[in-house]
């Protein structure tokens, strides 16, 4: 009776049916997450292959963490202060500088002193958005003379060849005369103290 | 009968209710982090390292120690030294002996220089690149670098992990001379290997295996940057195309080999060009678009290249 005063006018026989609805709607729910947790754990070889890469290196980082002896690191000692790398006056082949590829494709480096400055002038070429040679150059730097290879560079700028010149290689140094060849097959002179170019 | 059928339907009700509930908060929790980027751990400074020097290089990882045992709890950290580029035809040679001995002596610093902090690691990172005449051999050489270095960490110093890395870009060589590298990288027993390169000339905003600088296409860059079993990736972060760039790539990955990309975190170059992005705006822009295209942003680190040598 009083079960019957508390929800007047509801019939009884809905309630199993109500509660069948939530058991589906919950078992579709469920179903939902079983198959998201299945994508999300991702089932290709490559994608566990790189999950157990991934384990393999916080594992050793773990490890790395987790001292096998005691950490003493006074009878390591501190290693005297040492000066760093004085840099030698010289033409590099070399592909790479302290910029990005995008920026300018390296071919070759001359460092040397030049006044009261160190100068590297990067020969090579300013590069297309694609990566292609867009026209040859010498990207010029200096750090101040007698100074360590730590210190910073400082970017005096970008000289680009004359039209039609492609990437540049440095062939030799006379004085501040730089002796370029184009891939072209055309040899320039480059003057580092006045920043243009001879024929 | 009636009554066991209403007392089960009611502790279903309050099972199911609670199940909802919480399904509910962690949808809500979901929408959540969808919108709102990850906080920047702290960036580690790498290092253009062209002459390979042991007292500076022990003096990069004393300051590396330093900084990551001066946050509250500790940290860990990533950092690349760059030795440049392997010996083609006419090159400069890398000399191996000076950057292993630089290497170690950037870990011993770590190592004493975290002092008491005896939890922080640093994952580090002895980069190459792939310009000019990349080999196989070239790959070989580097992991047996790599693991000389390793095992002298393991017996003179710890808190390091050392693992290769490598600058590979498109415009550098051809895809298949930067993946014969990485084949030997393999063949010499090298187990894992940072790319911090680019994904020049990529497209921005398509999947489709579409071409790259230098006849490279999107499988390519994945390839050496995640596809390849030691390949993890710190993708330089320059201007606003590379995260776009990198996040097509790993959604390549993902439709065509179910398994995107997991990066380390963003490299950029902020110290070297201030007209290039800054750390956190590298950070925000390669999160923001990795997690419009439901790709994983997980990235423990945030790097940045400086120059210590030329």
């Amino acid at each position: 009776m009083n079960r019957q005063t508390q929800t007047p006018g509801k019939p009884q026989h809905i309630r199993p049916h109500f509660a069948g609805l939530i058991i589906s709607v919950a078992c579709v729910i469920a179903l939902f997450f079983l198959i998201g947790g299945a994508f999300a754990l991702g089932g290709s070889p490559l994608s566990l292959q790189k999950q157990q890469g991934l384990q393999k290196l916080e594992q050793q980082i773990a490890q790395a963490r987790t001292p096998t002896r005691p950490k003493n690191v006074a009878n390591l000692g501190v290693p005297p202060a040492q000066s760093l790398v004085t840099p030698q006056a010289g033409i590099t082949q070399t592909h790479e500088g302290p910029f990005p590829a995008s920026f300018f494709l390296v071919r070759s480096l001359w460092q040397g002193p030049l006044g009261k400055n160190w100068v590297l002038a990067y020969a090579g070429a300013k590069p297309n958005p694609d990566g292609t040679v867009q026209q040859g150059g010498i990207l010029l730097y200096t750090a101040p003379r007698n100074a360590p290879m730590g210190s910073d560079l400082h970017l005096v700028g970008m000289f680009l060849a004359p039209t039609g010149a492609t990437a540049l290689t440095i062939v030799s140094v006379s004085g501040n005369l730089l002796h370029v060849r184009a891939d072209s097959g055309a040899v320039l002179t480059f003057d580092l103290q006045t920043h243009q170019y001879q024929p | 009968m009636r009554l066991t059928l209403r007392t089960l339907a009611r502790k279903l009700c309050v099972l199911v209710g609670v199940f909802a509930l919480l399904s509910t908060l962690f949808l809500l929790h979901g929408v959540q982090t969808a919108f709102a980027i990850a906080p920047k751990p702290p960036t580690d400074w790498s290092f253009y390292m062209f002459t390979p020097n042991s007292s500076q290089a022990y003096t990069l990882g004393c300051n590396q120690g330093h900084f990551d045992k001066s946050f509250n709890p500790v940290v860990d950290s990533e950092v690349v030294l760059d030795f440049g580029g392997p010996s083609g035809p006419g090159d400069g040679t890398l000399n191996y002996s000076a950057i292993e001995s630089a290497s170690e002596q950037f870990a011993l610093g770590y190592y004493v220089c975290t002092g008491a902090d005896t939890t922080s690691v640093v994952t580090l990172g002895l980069g190459t690149n792939n310009s000019a005449d990349v080999t196989y051999n070239d790959g070989v050489t580097w992991a047996h670098t790599v693991k000389a270095v390793a095992n002298w960490v393991s017996t003179n110093a710890g808190q390091v992990v050392i693992v290769g890395a490598n600058d590979i870009e498109p415009g550098w060589s051809s895809f298949s001379a930067a993946k014969s590298w990485v084949q030997g990288f393999i063949a010499g027993g090298g187990s894992f290997y940072l790319n911090f390169g680019s994904a020049d000339g990529c497209p921005p905003y398509s999947t489709g295996n579409g071409l790259c600088n230098n006849g490279w296409n999107q499988d390519d860059v994945y390839y050496v940057g995640w596809g390849a079993a030691p390949a993890f990736a710190t993708p330089e972060i320059y201007n606003t195309t590379m995260p776009l760039q990198w996040s097509m790539i790993s959604l390549y990955g993902k439709q065509k080999y179910s398994s995107p990309i997991y990066f380390q975190g963003p490299w950029d170059e902020y110290d070297r060009d201030t007209s290039t992005l800054t750390q956190q705006q590298a950070w925000n822009d390669l999160w923001t678009d990795l997690n419009n295209n439901s790709l994983p942003t997980y990235m423990p680190y945030s790097l940045e290249i400086h120059l210590a040598s030329w």
